[in-house]
């Protein structure tokens, strides 16, 4: 176990080539991340053309690398203008945007940054703790239990993506597994859903149709609407190193607020769907519940900007484990890496712990390196990072559809992808207008193939009595609670809604 | 009654509807995860079109203002720690605010964007990426973005110079040349 720990880490270490590739992952994943308009999981999808050719392990550590940094420079925008880059930003703003107003944002930078990357190796560090208590877990999967896993995924993701309807995420998960069943029939060698055309024997390209679901949608979106951000002066990004060095100690001085923040945010991350967002809000209540002085929150209080960054970035370690482990990514953009893995030839599953530990651990490593990597970068360019912010999305959009359309190319490098390019961002626009949750749609292309594979599995081996083992009851068990608390949730809200009504 | 306002509920409805109407004609194994998705996903469909038609009855939800999120935010906290919390930030008028396009601004880009992404693909598949690539992000960044020529021309070589560089040097990968650019090269170096 040691031996493979550290030998992956002294593998990592010693190779320039990963280390160089780490480098550029996290300049990447910084610019992106402080960057408008572009998210993590858009990044890592026009990311995978660069991979292809790569051998697995580098591959999968630039991706991941580039993926776990992304949110240590998105909160720069919310402490320096108050405008959360995403979701995740949006606890940091109550008492960043304070400081930086009181004229501390670059002690508040220091501290974000600070207990963004701390949180970043905690929960790597969570993470590995968890794999050999976990162990038997896995490995006592069996094909039935994986197939409910995936159905279970998607339950889950529809649930907290679906903003109060999860029947549309579960009909677009659904909708993701049925694109997944085009090309050749694995035991009959018929052709399902592919005409004519020869290209989609394989399969639709998943690159393509994470880009057209994603990507496509959000550039024309970025470019209906403009989004450069005004009204906000670069005089209030002024501050001091020593004020950086400032905001730095307080992560030291608060580290029993980081080390549990850390591990709820791990936590939280290993439970498919929930995302740093709750991770964030969950610790921000935290810090305020256990502070001496409460009503310093929301008023520039330097534990509101520590609280719910280390637990964002904390959540990417956890949310590798159902990714690497049971194949059911932790989120859309751990849906897009696990895609991604898929095409390096990585396959996600319970065989990681017993024929891949190693790139298990390489992994970890990267988070941890690569998130000091991140911390030792942001300190000298924080200031000019915060600029980007100021970049007009209309700029962007050309550069990202080309690079969109030449992903969606070399995948396979076949001309006819890009019109199933064309097909599927109509249907991902159409999804955005209409306010449909996209992020089940790539868990379910993800998950397609293996759940139909552990499906035959297991009727073959138990035929429909495969429903009544223990843990696929457990799993069903969570399906349905997970549902009904959905439907109990929206009529609750309806109730409400009307009686404020008549009120 | 009011009818569904979500096409997209009935789109959905279709692409399964049409995707199980087509896995019918095949053998029973082939068709058998076809039928395990596509069927509950049609009873899905109907069963939000209903919710759909329930919805239309209600009032439409309103937008909220940032400030209105960070209002919701107090209340979220509040409700969490027991305590009640109010933040600076939630009520400062001066925050900023994206620069969303007008109504009208926004659906002219938006037609003109899907326009040019058209284009574009159209454009490689019978151009290849070496000729349009370059012509593309001139062509946006002059006429939607309203850059000047000269930068926008900078730019437009500097995306062609990285897309040869990164992708077909440094990458191996072989770009489409595009069905018309071959068909010509090949008459010329046939002649």
């Amino acid at each position: 176990m040691f031996e493979t720990m550290f030998g992956a880490l002294g593998g990592l270490l010693s190779s320039p080539h990963i280390m160089g590739l780490m480098f550029v992952a996290v300049l990447i994943g910084l610019v992106v991340g402080v960057t408008p308009g572009i998210g993590g999981r858009l990044s890592i999808a026009l990311a995978i053309p660069f991979v292809f050719g790569m051998d697995k392990v580098a591959g999968a550590v630039f991706l991941l690398t580039m993926h776990a940094v992304n949110g240590t420079s998105g909160q720069i925008s919310s402490i320096m203008f108050g405008v959360p880059g995403d979701g995740d930003d949006a606890a940091t703003t109550i008492d960043g945007y304070p400081m930086a107003q009181k004229g501390e944002a670059g002690r508040a930078l220091g501290a974000s940054i600070t207990a963004s990357g701390v949180g970043g190796i905690i929960g790597a560090f969570v993470f590995a703790i968890m794999i050999p208590i976990l162990e038997p877990v896995i490995l006592a999967f069996s094909p039935a239990e994986f197939f409910l896993l995936a159905i279970l995924g998607i339950t889950f993701i529809a649930f907290l993506s679906g903003g109060g309807n999860i029947f549309k995420g579960i009909i677009l998960g659904l909708f993701g597994m049925m694109l997944s069943t085009i090309g050749l029939d694995p035991t009959t060698g018929v052709g399902r859903y592919t005409g004519d055309f020869l290209f989609l024997w394989d399969g639709l390209s998943l690159v393509t149709a994470v880009l057209a679901i994603f990507a496509v949608p959000e550039m024309i979106a970025l470019a209906s609407r403009g989004g450069a951000i005004s009204k906000v002066s670069m005089a209030q990004a002024k501050y001091s190193f020593a004020q950086l060095f400032n905001g730095i100690l307080e992560v030291p001085r608060h580290w029993w607020l980081v080390l549990r923040t850390s591990v709820i945010g791990a936590v939280i991350g290993m439970i498919p769907g929930l995302g740093g967002s709750a991770a964030a809000w969950m610790c921000y209540g935290h810090a305020v519940q256990t502070s001496k002085t409460p009503e310093r929150f929301g008023k520039g209080a330097v534990e509101g900007v520590i609280a719910p960054e280390t637990a964002s970035n904390a959540k990417e370690g956890g949310s590798l484990l159902p990714t690497l482990f049971f194949g059911i990514p932790g989120s859309s953009g751990m849906a897009v890496l696990m895609g991604a893995f898929l095409i390096l030839g990585i396959q996600p599953g319970p065989a990681m712990l017993t024929d891949n530990l190693p790139l298990v651990w390489t992994l970890i490593w990267a988070l941890v390196v690569g998130n000091i990597m991140a911390i030792c970068i942001l300190f000298f360019v924080v200031r000019w990072a915060a600029m980007l912010t100021f970049v007009n999305g209309l700029i962007l959009v050309p550069f990202i559809l080309t690079l969109v359309v030449i992903g969606a190319y070399v995948s396979e490098g076949q001309w006819q992808n890009l019109v199933v390019l064309f097909v599927l961002s109509i249907i991902g626009y159409g999804l955005l207008k209409a306010d449909w949750p996209r992020a089940p749609f790539v868990i379910g292309l993800v998950l397609g193939k293996v759940a139909e594979d552990s499906l035959h599995k297991a009727l073959d081996l138990w035929g429909v009595a495969f429903f009544w083992r223990p843990l696929s009851l457990v799993l069903l068990g969570l399906i349905a609670i997970t549902i009904g608390y959905a439907v109990w949730r929206e009529v609750r809200d309806a109730r409400a809604r009307k009686a404020e009504a008549r009120a | 009654m009011s009818l569904p306002r979500t096409p997209m509920t009935y789109a959905m409805l279709a692409i399964f509807v049409v995707m199980v109407a087509i896995a019918s004609q095949w053998p029973e194994e082939a068709r058998f995860m076809p039928y395990v998705i596509g069927i509950p996903a049609i009873a899905l469909c109907l069963l939000q079109l209903l919710l759909d038609m329930r919805q239309a009855r209600r009032a439409p939800k309103q937008e909220r203002t940032i400030a209105e999120e960070m209002r919701a935010a107090e209340e979220r906290v509040s409700r969490m720690t027991g305590r009640q919390m109010r933040f600076d930030v939630a009520h400062d008028a001066n925050l900023p605010t994206e620069d969303i396009a007008t109504t009208n601004t926004a659906r002219s880009r938006e037609l003109a964007t899907w326009l040019a992404f058209t284009a574009l693909l159209a454009g490689i598949v019978l151009f290849g990426f070496a000729i349009v690539a370059p012509l593309f992000v001139f062509s946006f960044l002059r006429l939607i973005a309203g850059l000047g020529w000269r930068r926008a021309a900078i730019y437009a070589i500097l995306a062609g110079v990285f897309i040869h560089a990164v992708f077909e040097i440094g990458l191996q990968s072989e770009l489409h040349r595009g069905l018309l650019t071959e068909y010509f090269v090949s008459r010329i170096i046939g002649f």
